[in-house]
């Protein structure tokens, strides 16, 4: 059998003393798209940060490609909230993709040719090659998503890990970055942490809820009940509330 | 400006503080830049306080004891300790970070004050280190910042894009498998020699307005981190010079006049680029 995109046993993970994930087993197979969802402080964030080893597992063990998740590294690309970076920060578009094309490997003066034609290849997939030498601050928020990902796409990523792609983003720019996701997941395993469960529902194979422990929702049967376990019951009201007539409201069109 | 021209000439203390002014000048504009992107313009404030200690502490040692070291070697000595254990606590220790780094900033004034305290002729000493004298500046010590001079450009050029990555997302970096701790302990490094050669020229105390300034006027103009490097190094130079020039022959401090021509510039720049702007829509 093909060694899956992610083997998770076991693991359980604190800061200080409670635990924030308990006994967390999950096996994502190459070429699915998961999305984590739960309510904020359940440990979603947590667990990313685990899948890409910036934290270490209190108890357990993370596997990518049969490899730790230290060797895996150069084969996950990695999209950040781009609400986090410094929007002052002088950079281009070309320079911030560039940025991963970068190695452990010491390297020595300007980015080799190879390294900028690749970097040009992803900003043509995501659709932003007029924009390579805008400043990175003169995008609009979609674009500025759309940049990171193709920062994620320029190293050749076998997995693609999304942290809130779709947070402040406008209904008509959430739609475009859901169909370069749908055009990427031919090849790549895709996880993506999100609190957009109307998109959930329509393009995601699997749904991982995250609330210390981990639960897994076949997309068919995330129904009221299911968001009842994920969000508990007051938070199922708000969301029924305001996802439902919103999408009726988006879908004739 | 001939009179100065002349007086250059003539006056092998007025060549010594051009000298100071154009090696500062390229370091303050490339290493500021990281600075002030960066935002860590207070841990370099902090690095330069802590500057007082080498300093006093190199006074000390070669007026009571005769050992042959000048203030400004002690001055890269105290930078560069300070620049490593601000870069750590700042990078592992679990305290509130800028209350230490506030702490080692006025350790560093007071361990400095204790030794020019024990040493003979202590205030004139105080009042140059603070505020800048070029007396404090020997031929022998420009080779040595002219050395300190080439090792930051150099540095900076030859790693350019690990130092960009480290600075604009730390986080991404560390992914990419870049040593993230040792990019930042380096960076901090280079902004404390070059805040030694702008002590040289300025003096503690002043030091933060010219490695910020000058940037600060540089990103007016360009959002390229490059392009604002070369336009900060130009300006860092015009700036020293100017404030040489206009303070000789009124005998100024030329330090004090330096900066003031510095935070005037900005405000003028700002100013200007507002009117520009506004005009278009009126």
């Amino acid at each position: 059998m093909e060694t899956p995109a992610i083997q998770i046993d076991n693991l359980s993970f604190r800061y200080d003393e409670p635990l924030v994930l308990e006994d967390v087993n999950l096996c994502l197979h190459r070429g699915e798209f998961a999305c984590i969802v739960g309510p904020n402080g359940g440990g979603k964030t947590t667990l990313l940060k685990l899948l890409l080893g910036l934290l270490e597992p209190t108890r357990g063990t993370i596997q990518i490609f049969g490899a730790s998740v230290a060797s895996a590294r150069g084969q996950i690309g990695y999209m950040p909230q781009h609400a986090a970076l410094d929007r002052q920060f002088p950079v281009s578009v070309l320079d911030v993709v560039l940025l991963g094309r970068l190695t452990g490997r010491l390297a020595i003066g300007p980015y080799r040719k190879a390294d900028r034609a690749a970097a040009h290849a992803a900003l043509d997939s995501v659709g932003l090659t007029s924009l390579a030498q805008r400043p990175f601050s003169d995008l609009s928020g979609g674009q500025r998503q759309r940049v990171l990902i193709a920062r994620a796409l320029v190293c050749n990523p076998r997995l693609l890990l999304l942290d809130e792609p779709t947070a402040n983003l406008d209904r008509i720019v959430q739609d475009d970055f859901y169909a370069l996701v749908r055009e990427l997941k031919r090849d790549i395993s895709i996880v993506m942490v999100s609190h957009d469960l109307g998109f959930v529902s329509k393009e995601v194979e699997r749904v991982i809820c995250v609330n210390r422990e981990v639960h897994e929702h076949p997309t068919r049967e995330l129904t009221g009940d299911a968001l009842a376990h994920i969000y508990g019951t007051e938070m199922r009201m708000i969301r029924h509330d305001q996802e439902q007539p919103h999408r009726h409201e988006q879908e004739p069109a | 400006m001939i009179e100065f021209l002349t007086a250059l000439g003539q006056h092998e203390f007025l060549q010594r503080m051009v000298i100071c002014a154009l090696l500062a000048s390229v370091s303050c504009g490339v290493v500021g830049s990281f600075v002030v992107v960066r935002r860590i313009s207070y841990l370099a404030g902090s690095i330069a306080h802590c500057v007082l200690a080498g300093m006093g502490a190199a006074g000390y040692l070669n007026k009571v004891h005769g050992v042959n070291i000048t203030p400004m070697v002690g001055a890269v000595v105290a930078a560069l300790v300070a620049a490593l254990i601000i870069g750590l606590v700042s990078l592992r220790a679990k305290e509130r970070e800028d209350t230490v780094i506030g702490a080692v900033w006025a350790i560093g004034m007071a361990v400095g004050f204790l030794f020019i305290h024990k040493t003979p002729g202590y205030n004139q000493d105080l009042m140059s280190y603070l505020f800048g004298s070029i007396t404090l500046v020997g031929m022998s010590d420009i080779v040595l910042l002219a050395v300190l001079d080439l090792v930051v450009v150099v540095t900076v050029l030859l790693f350019f894009n690990p130092l960009v990555a480290v600075c604009f997302d730390e986080e991404f970096a560390r992914l990419r498998g870049i040593h993230v701790e040792f990019w930042y302990l380096l960076l901090l490094c280079l902004a404390a020699l070059t805040v030694v050669l702008l002590v040289s020229v300025v003096g503690i105390v002043l030091v933060i307005a010219l490695l910020t300034l000058p940037v600060a006027i540089a990103s007016q103009f360009s959002r390229k981190l490059l392009t604002i490097m070369i336009l900060a190094t130009v300006v860092t130079a015009t700036l020293t010079l100017g404030g040489i020039v206009v303070s000789y022959r009124p005998g100024w401090p030329a330090s004090a006049t330096i900066i003031t021509l510095a935070g005037s510039v900005y405000l003028i720049v700002l100013m200007l680029k507002r009117l520009i702007r506004a005009r278009p829509s009126a």
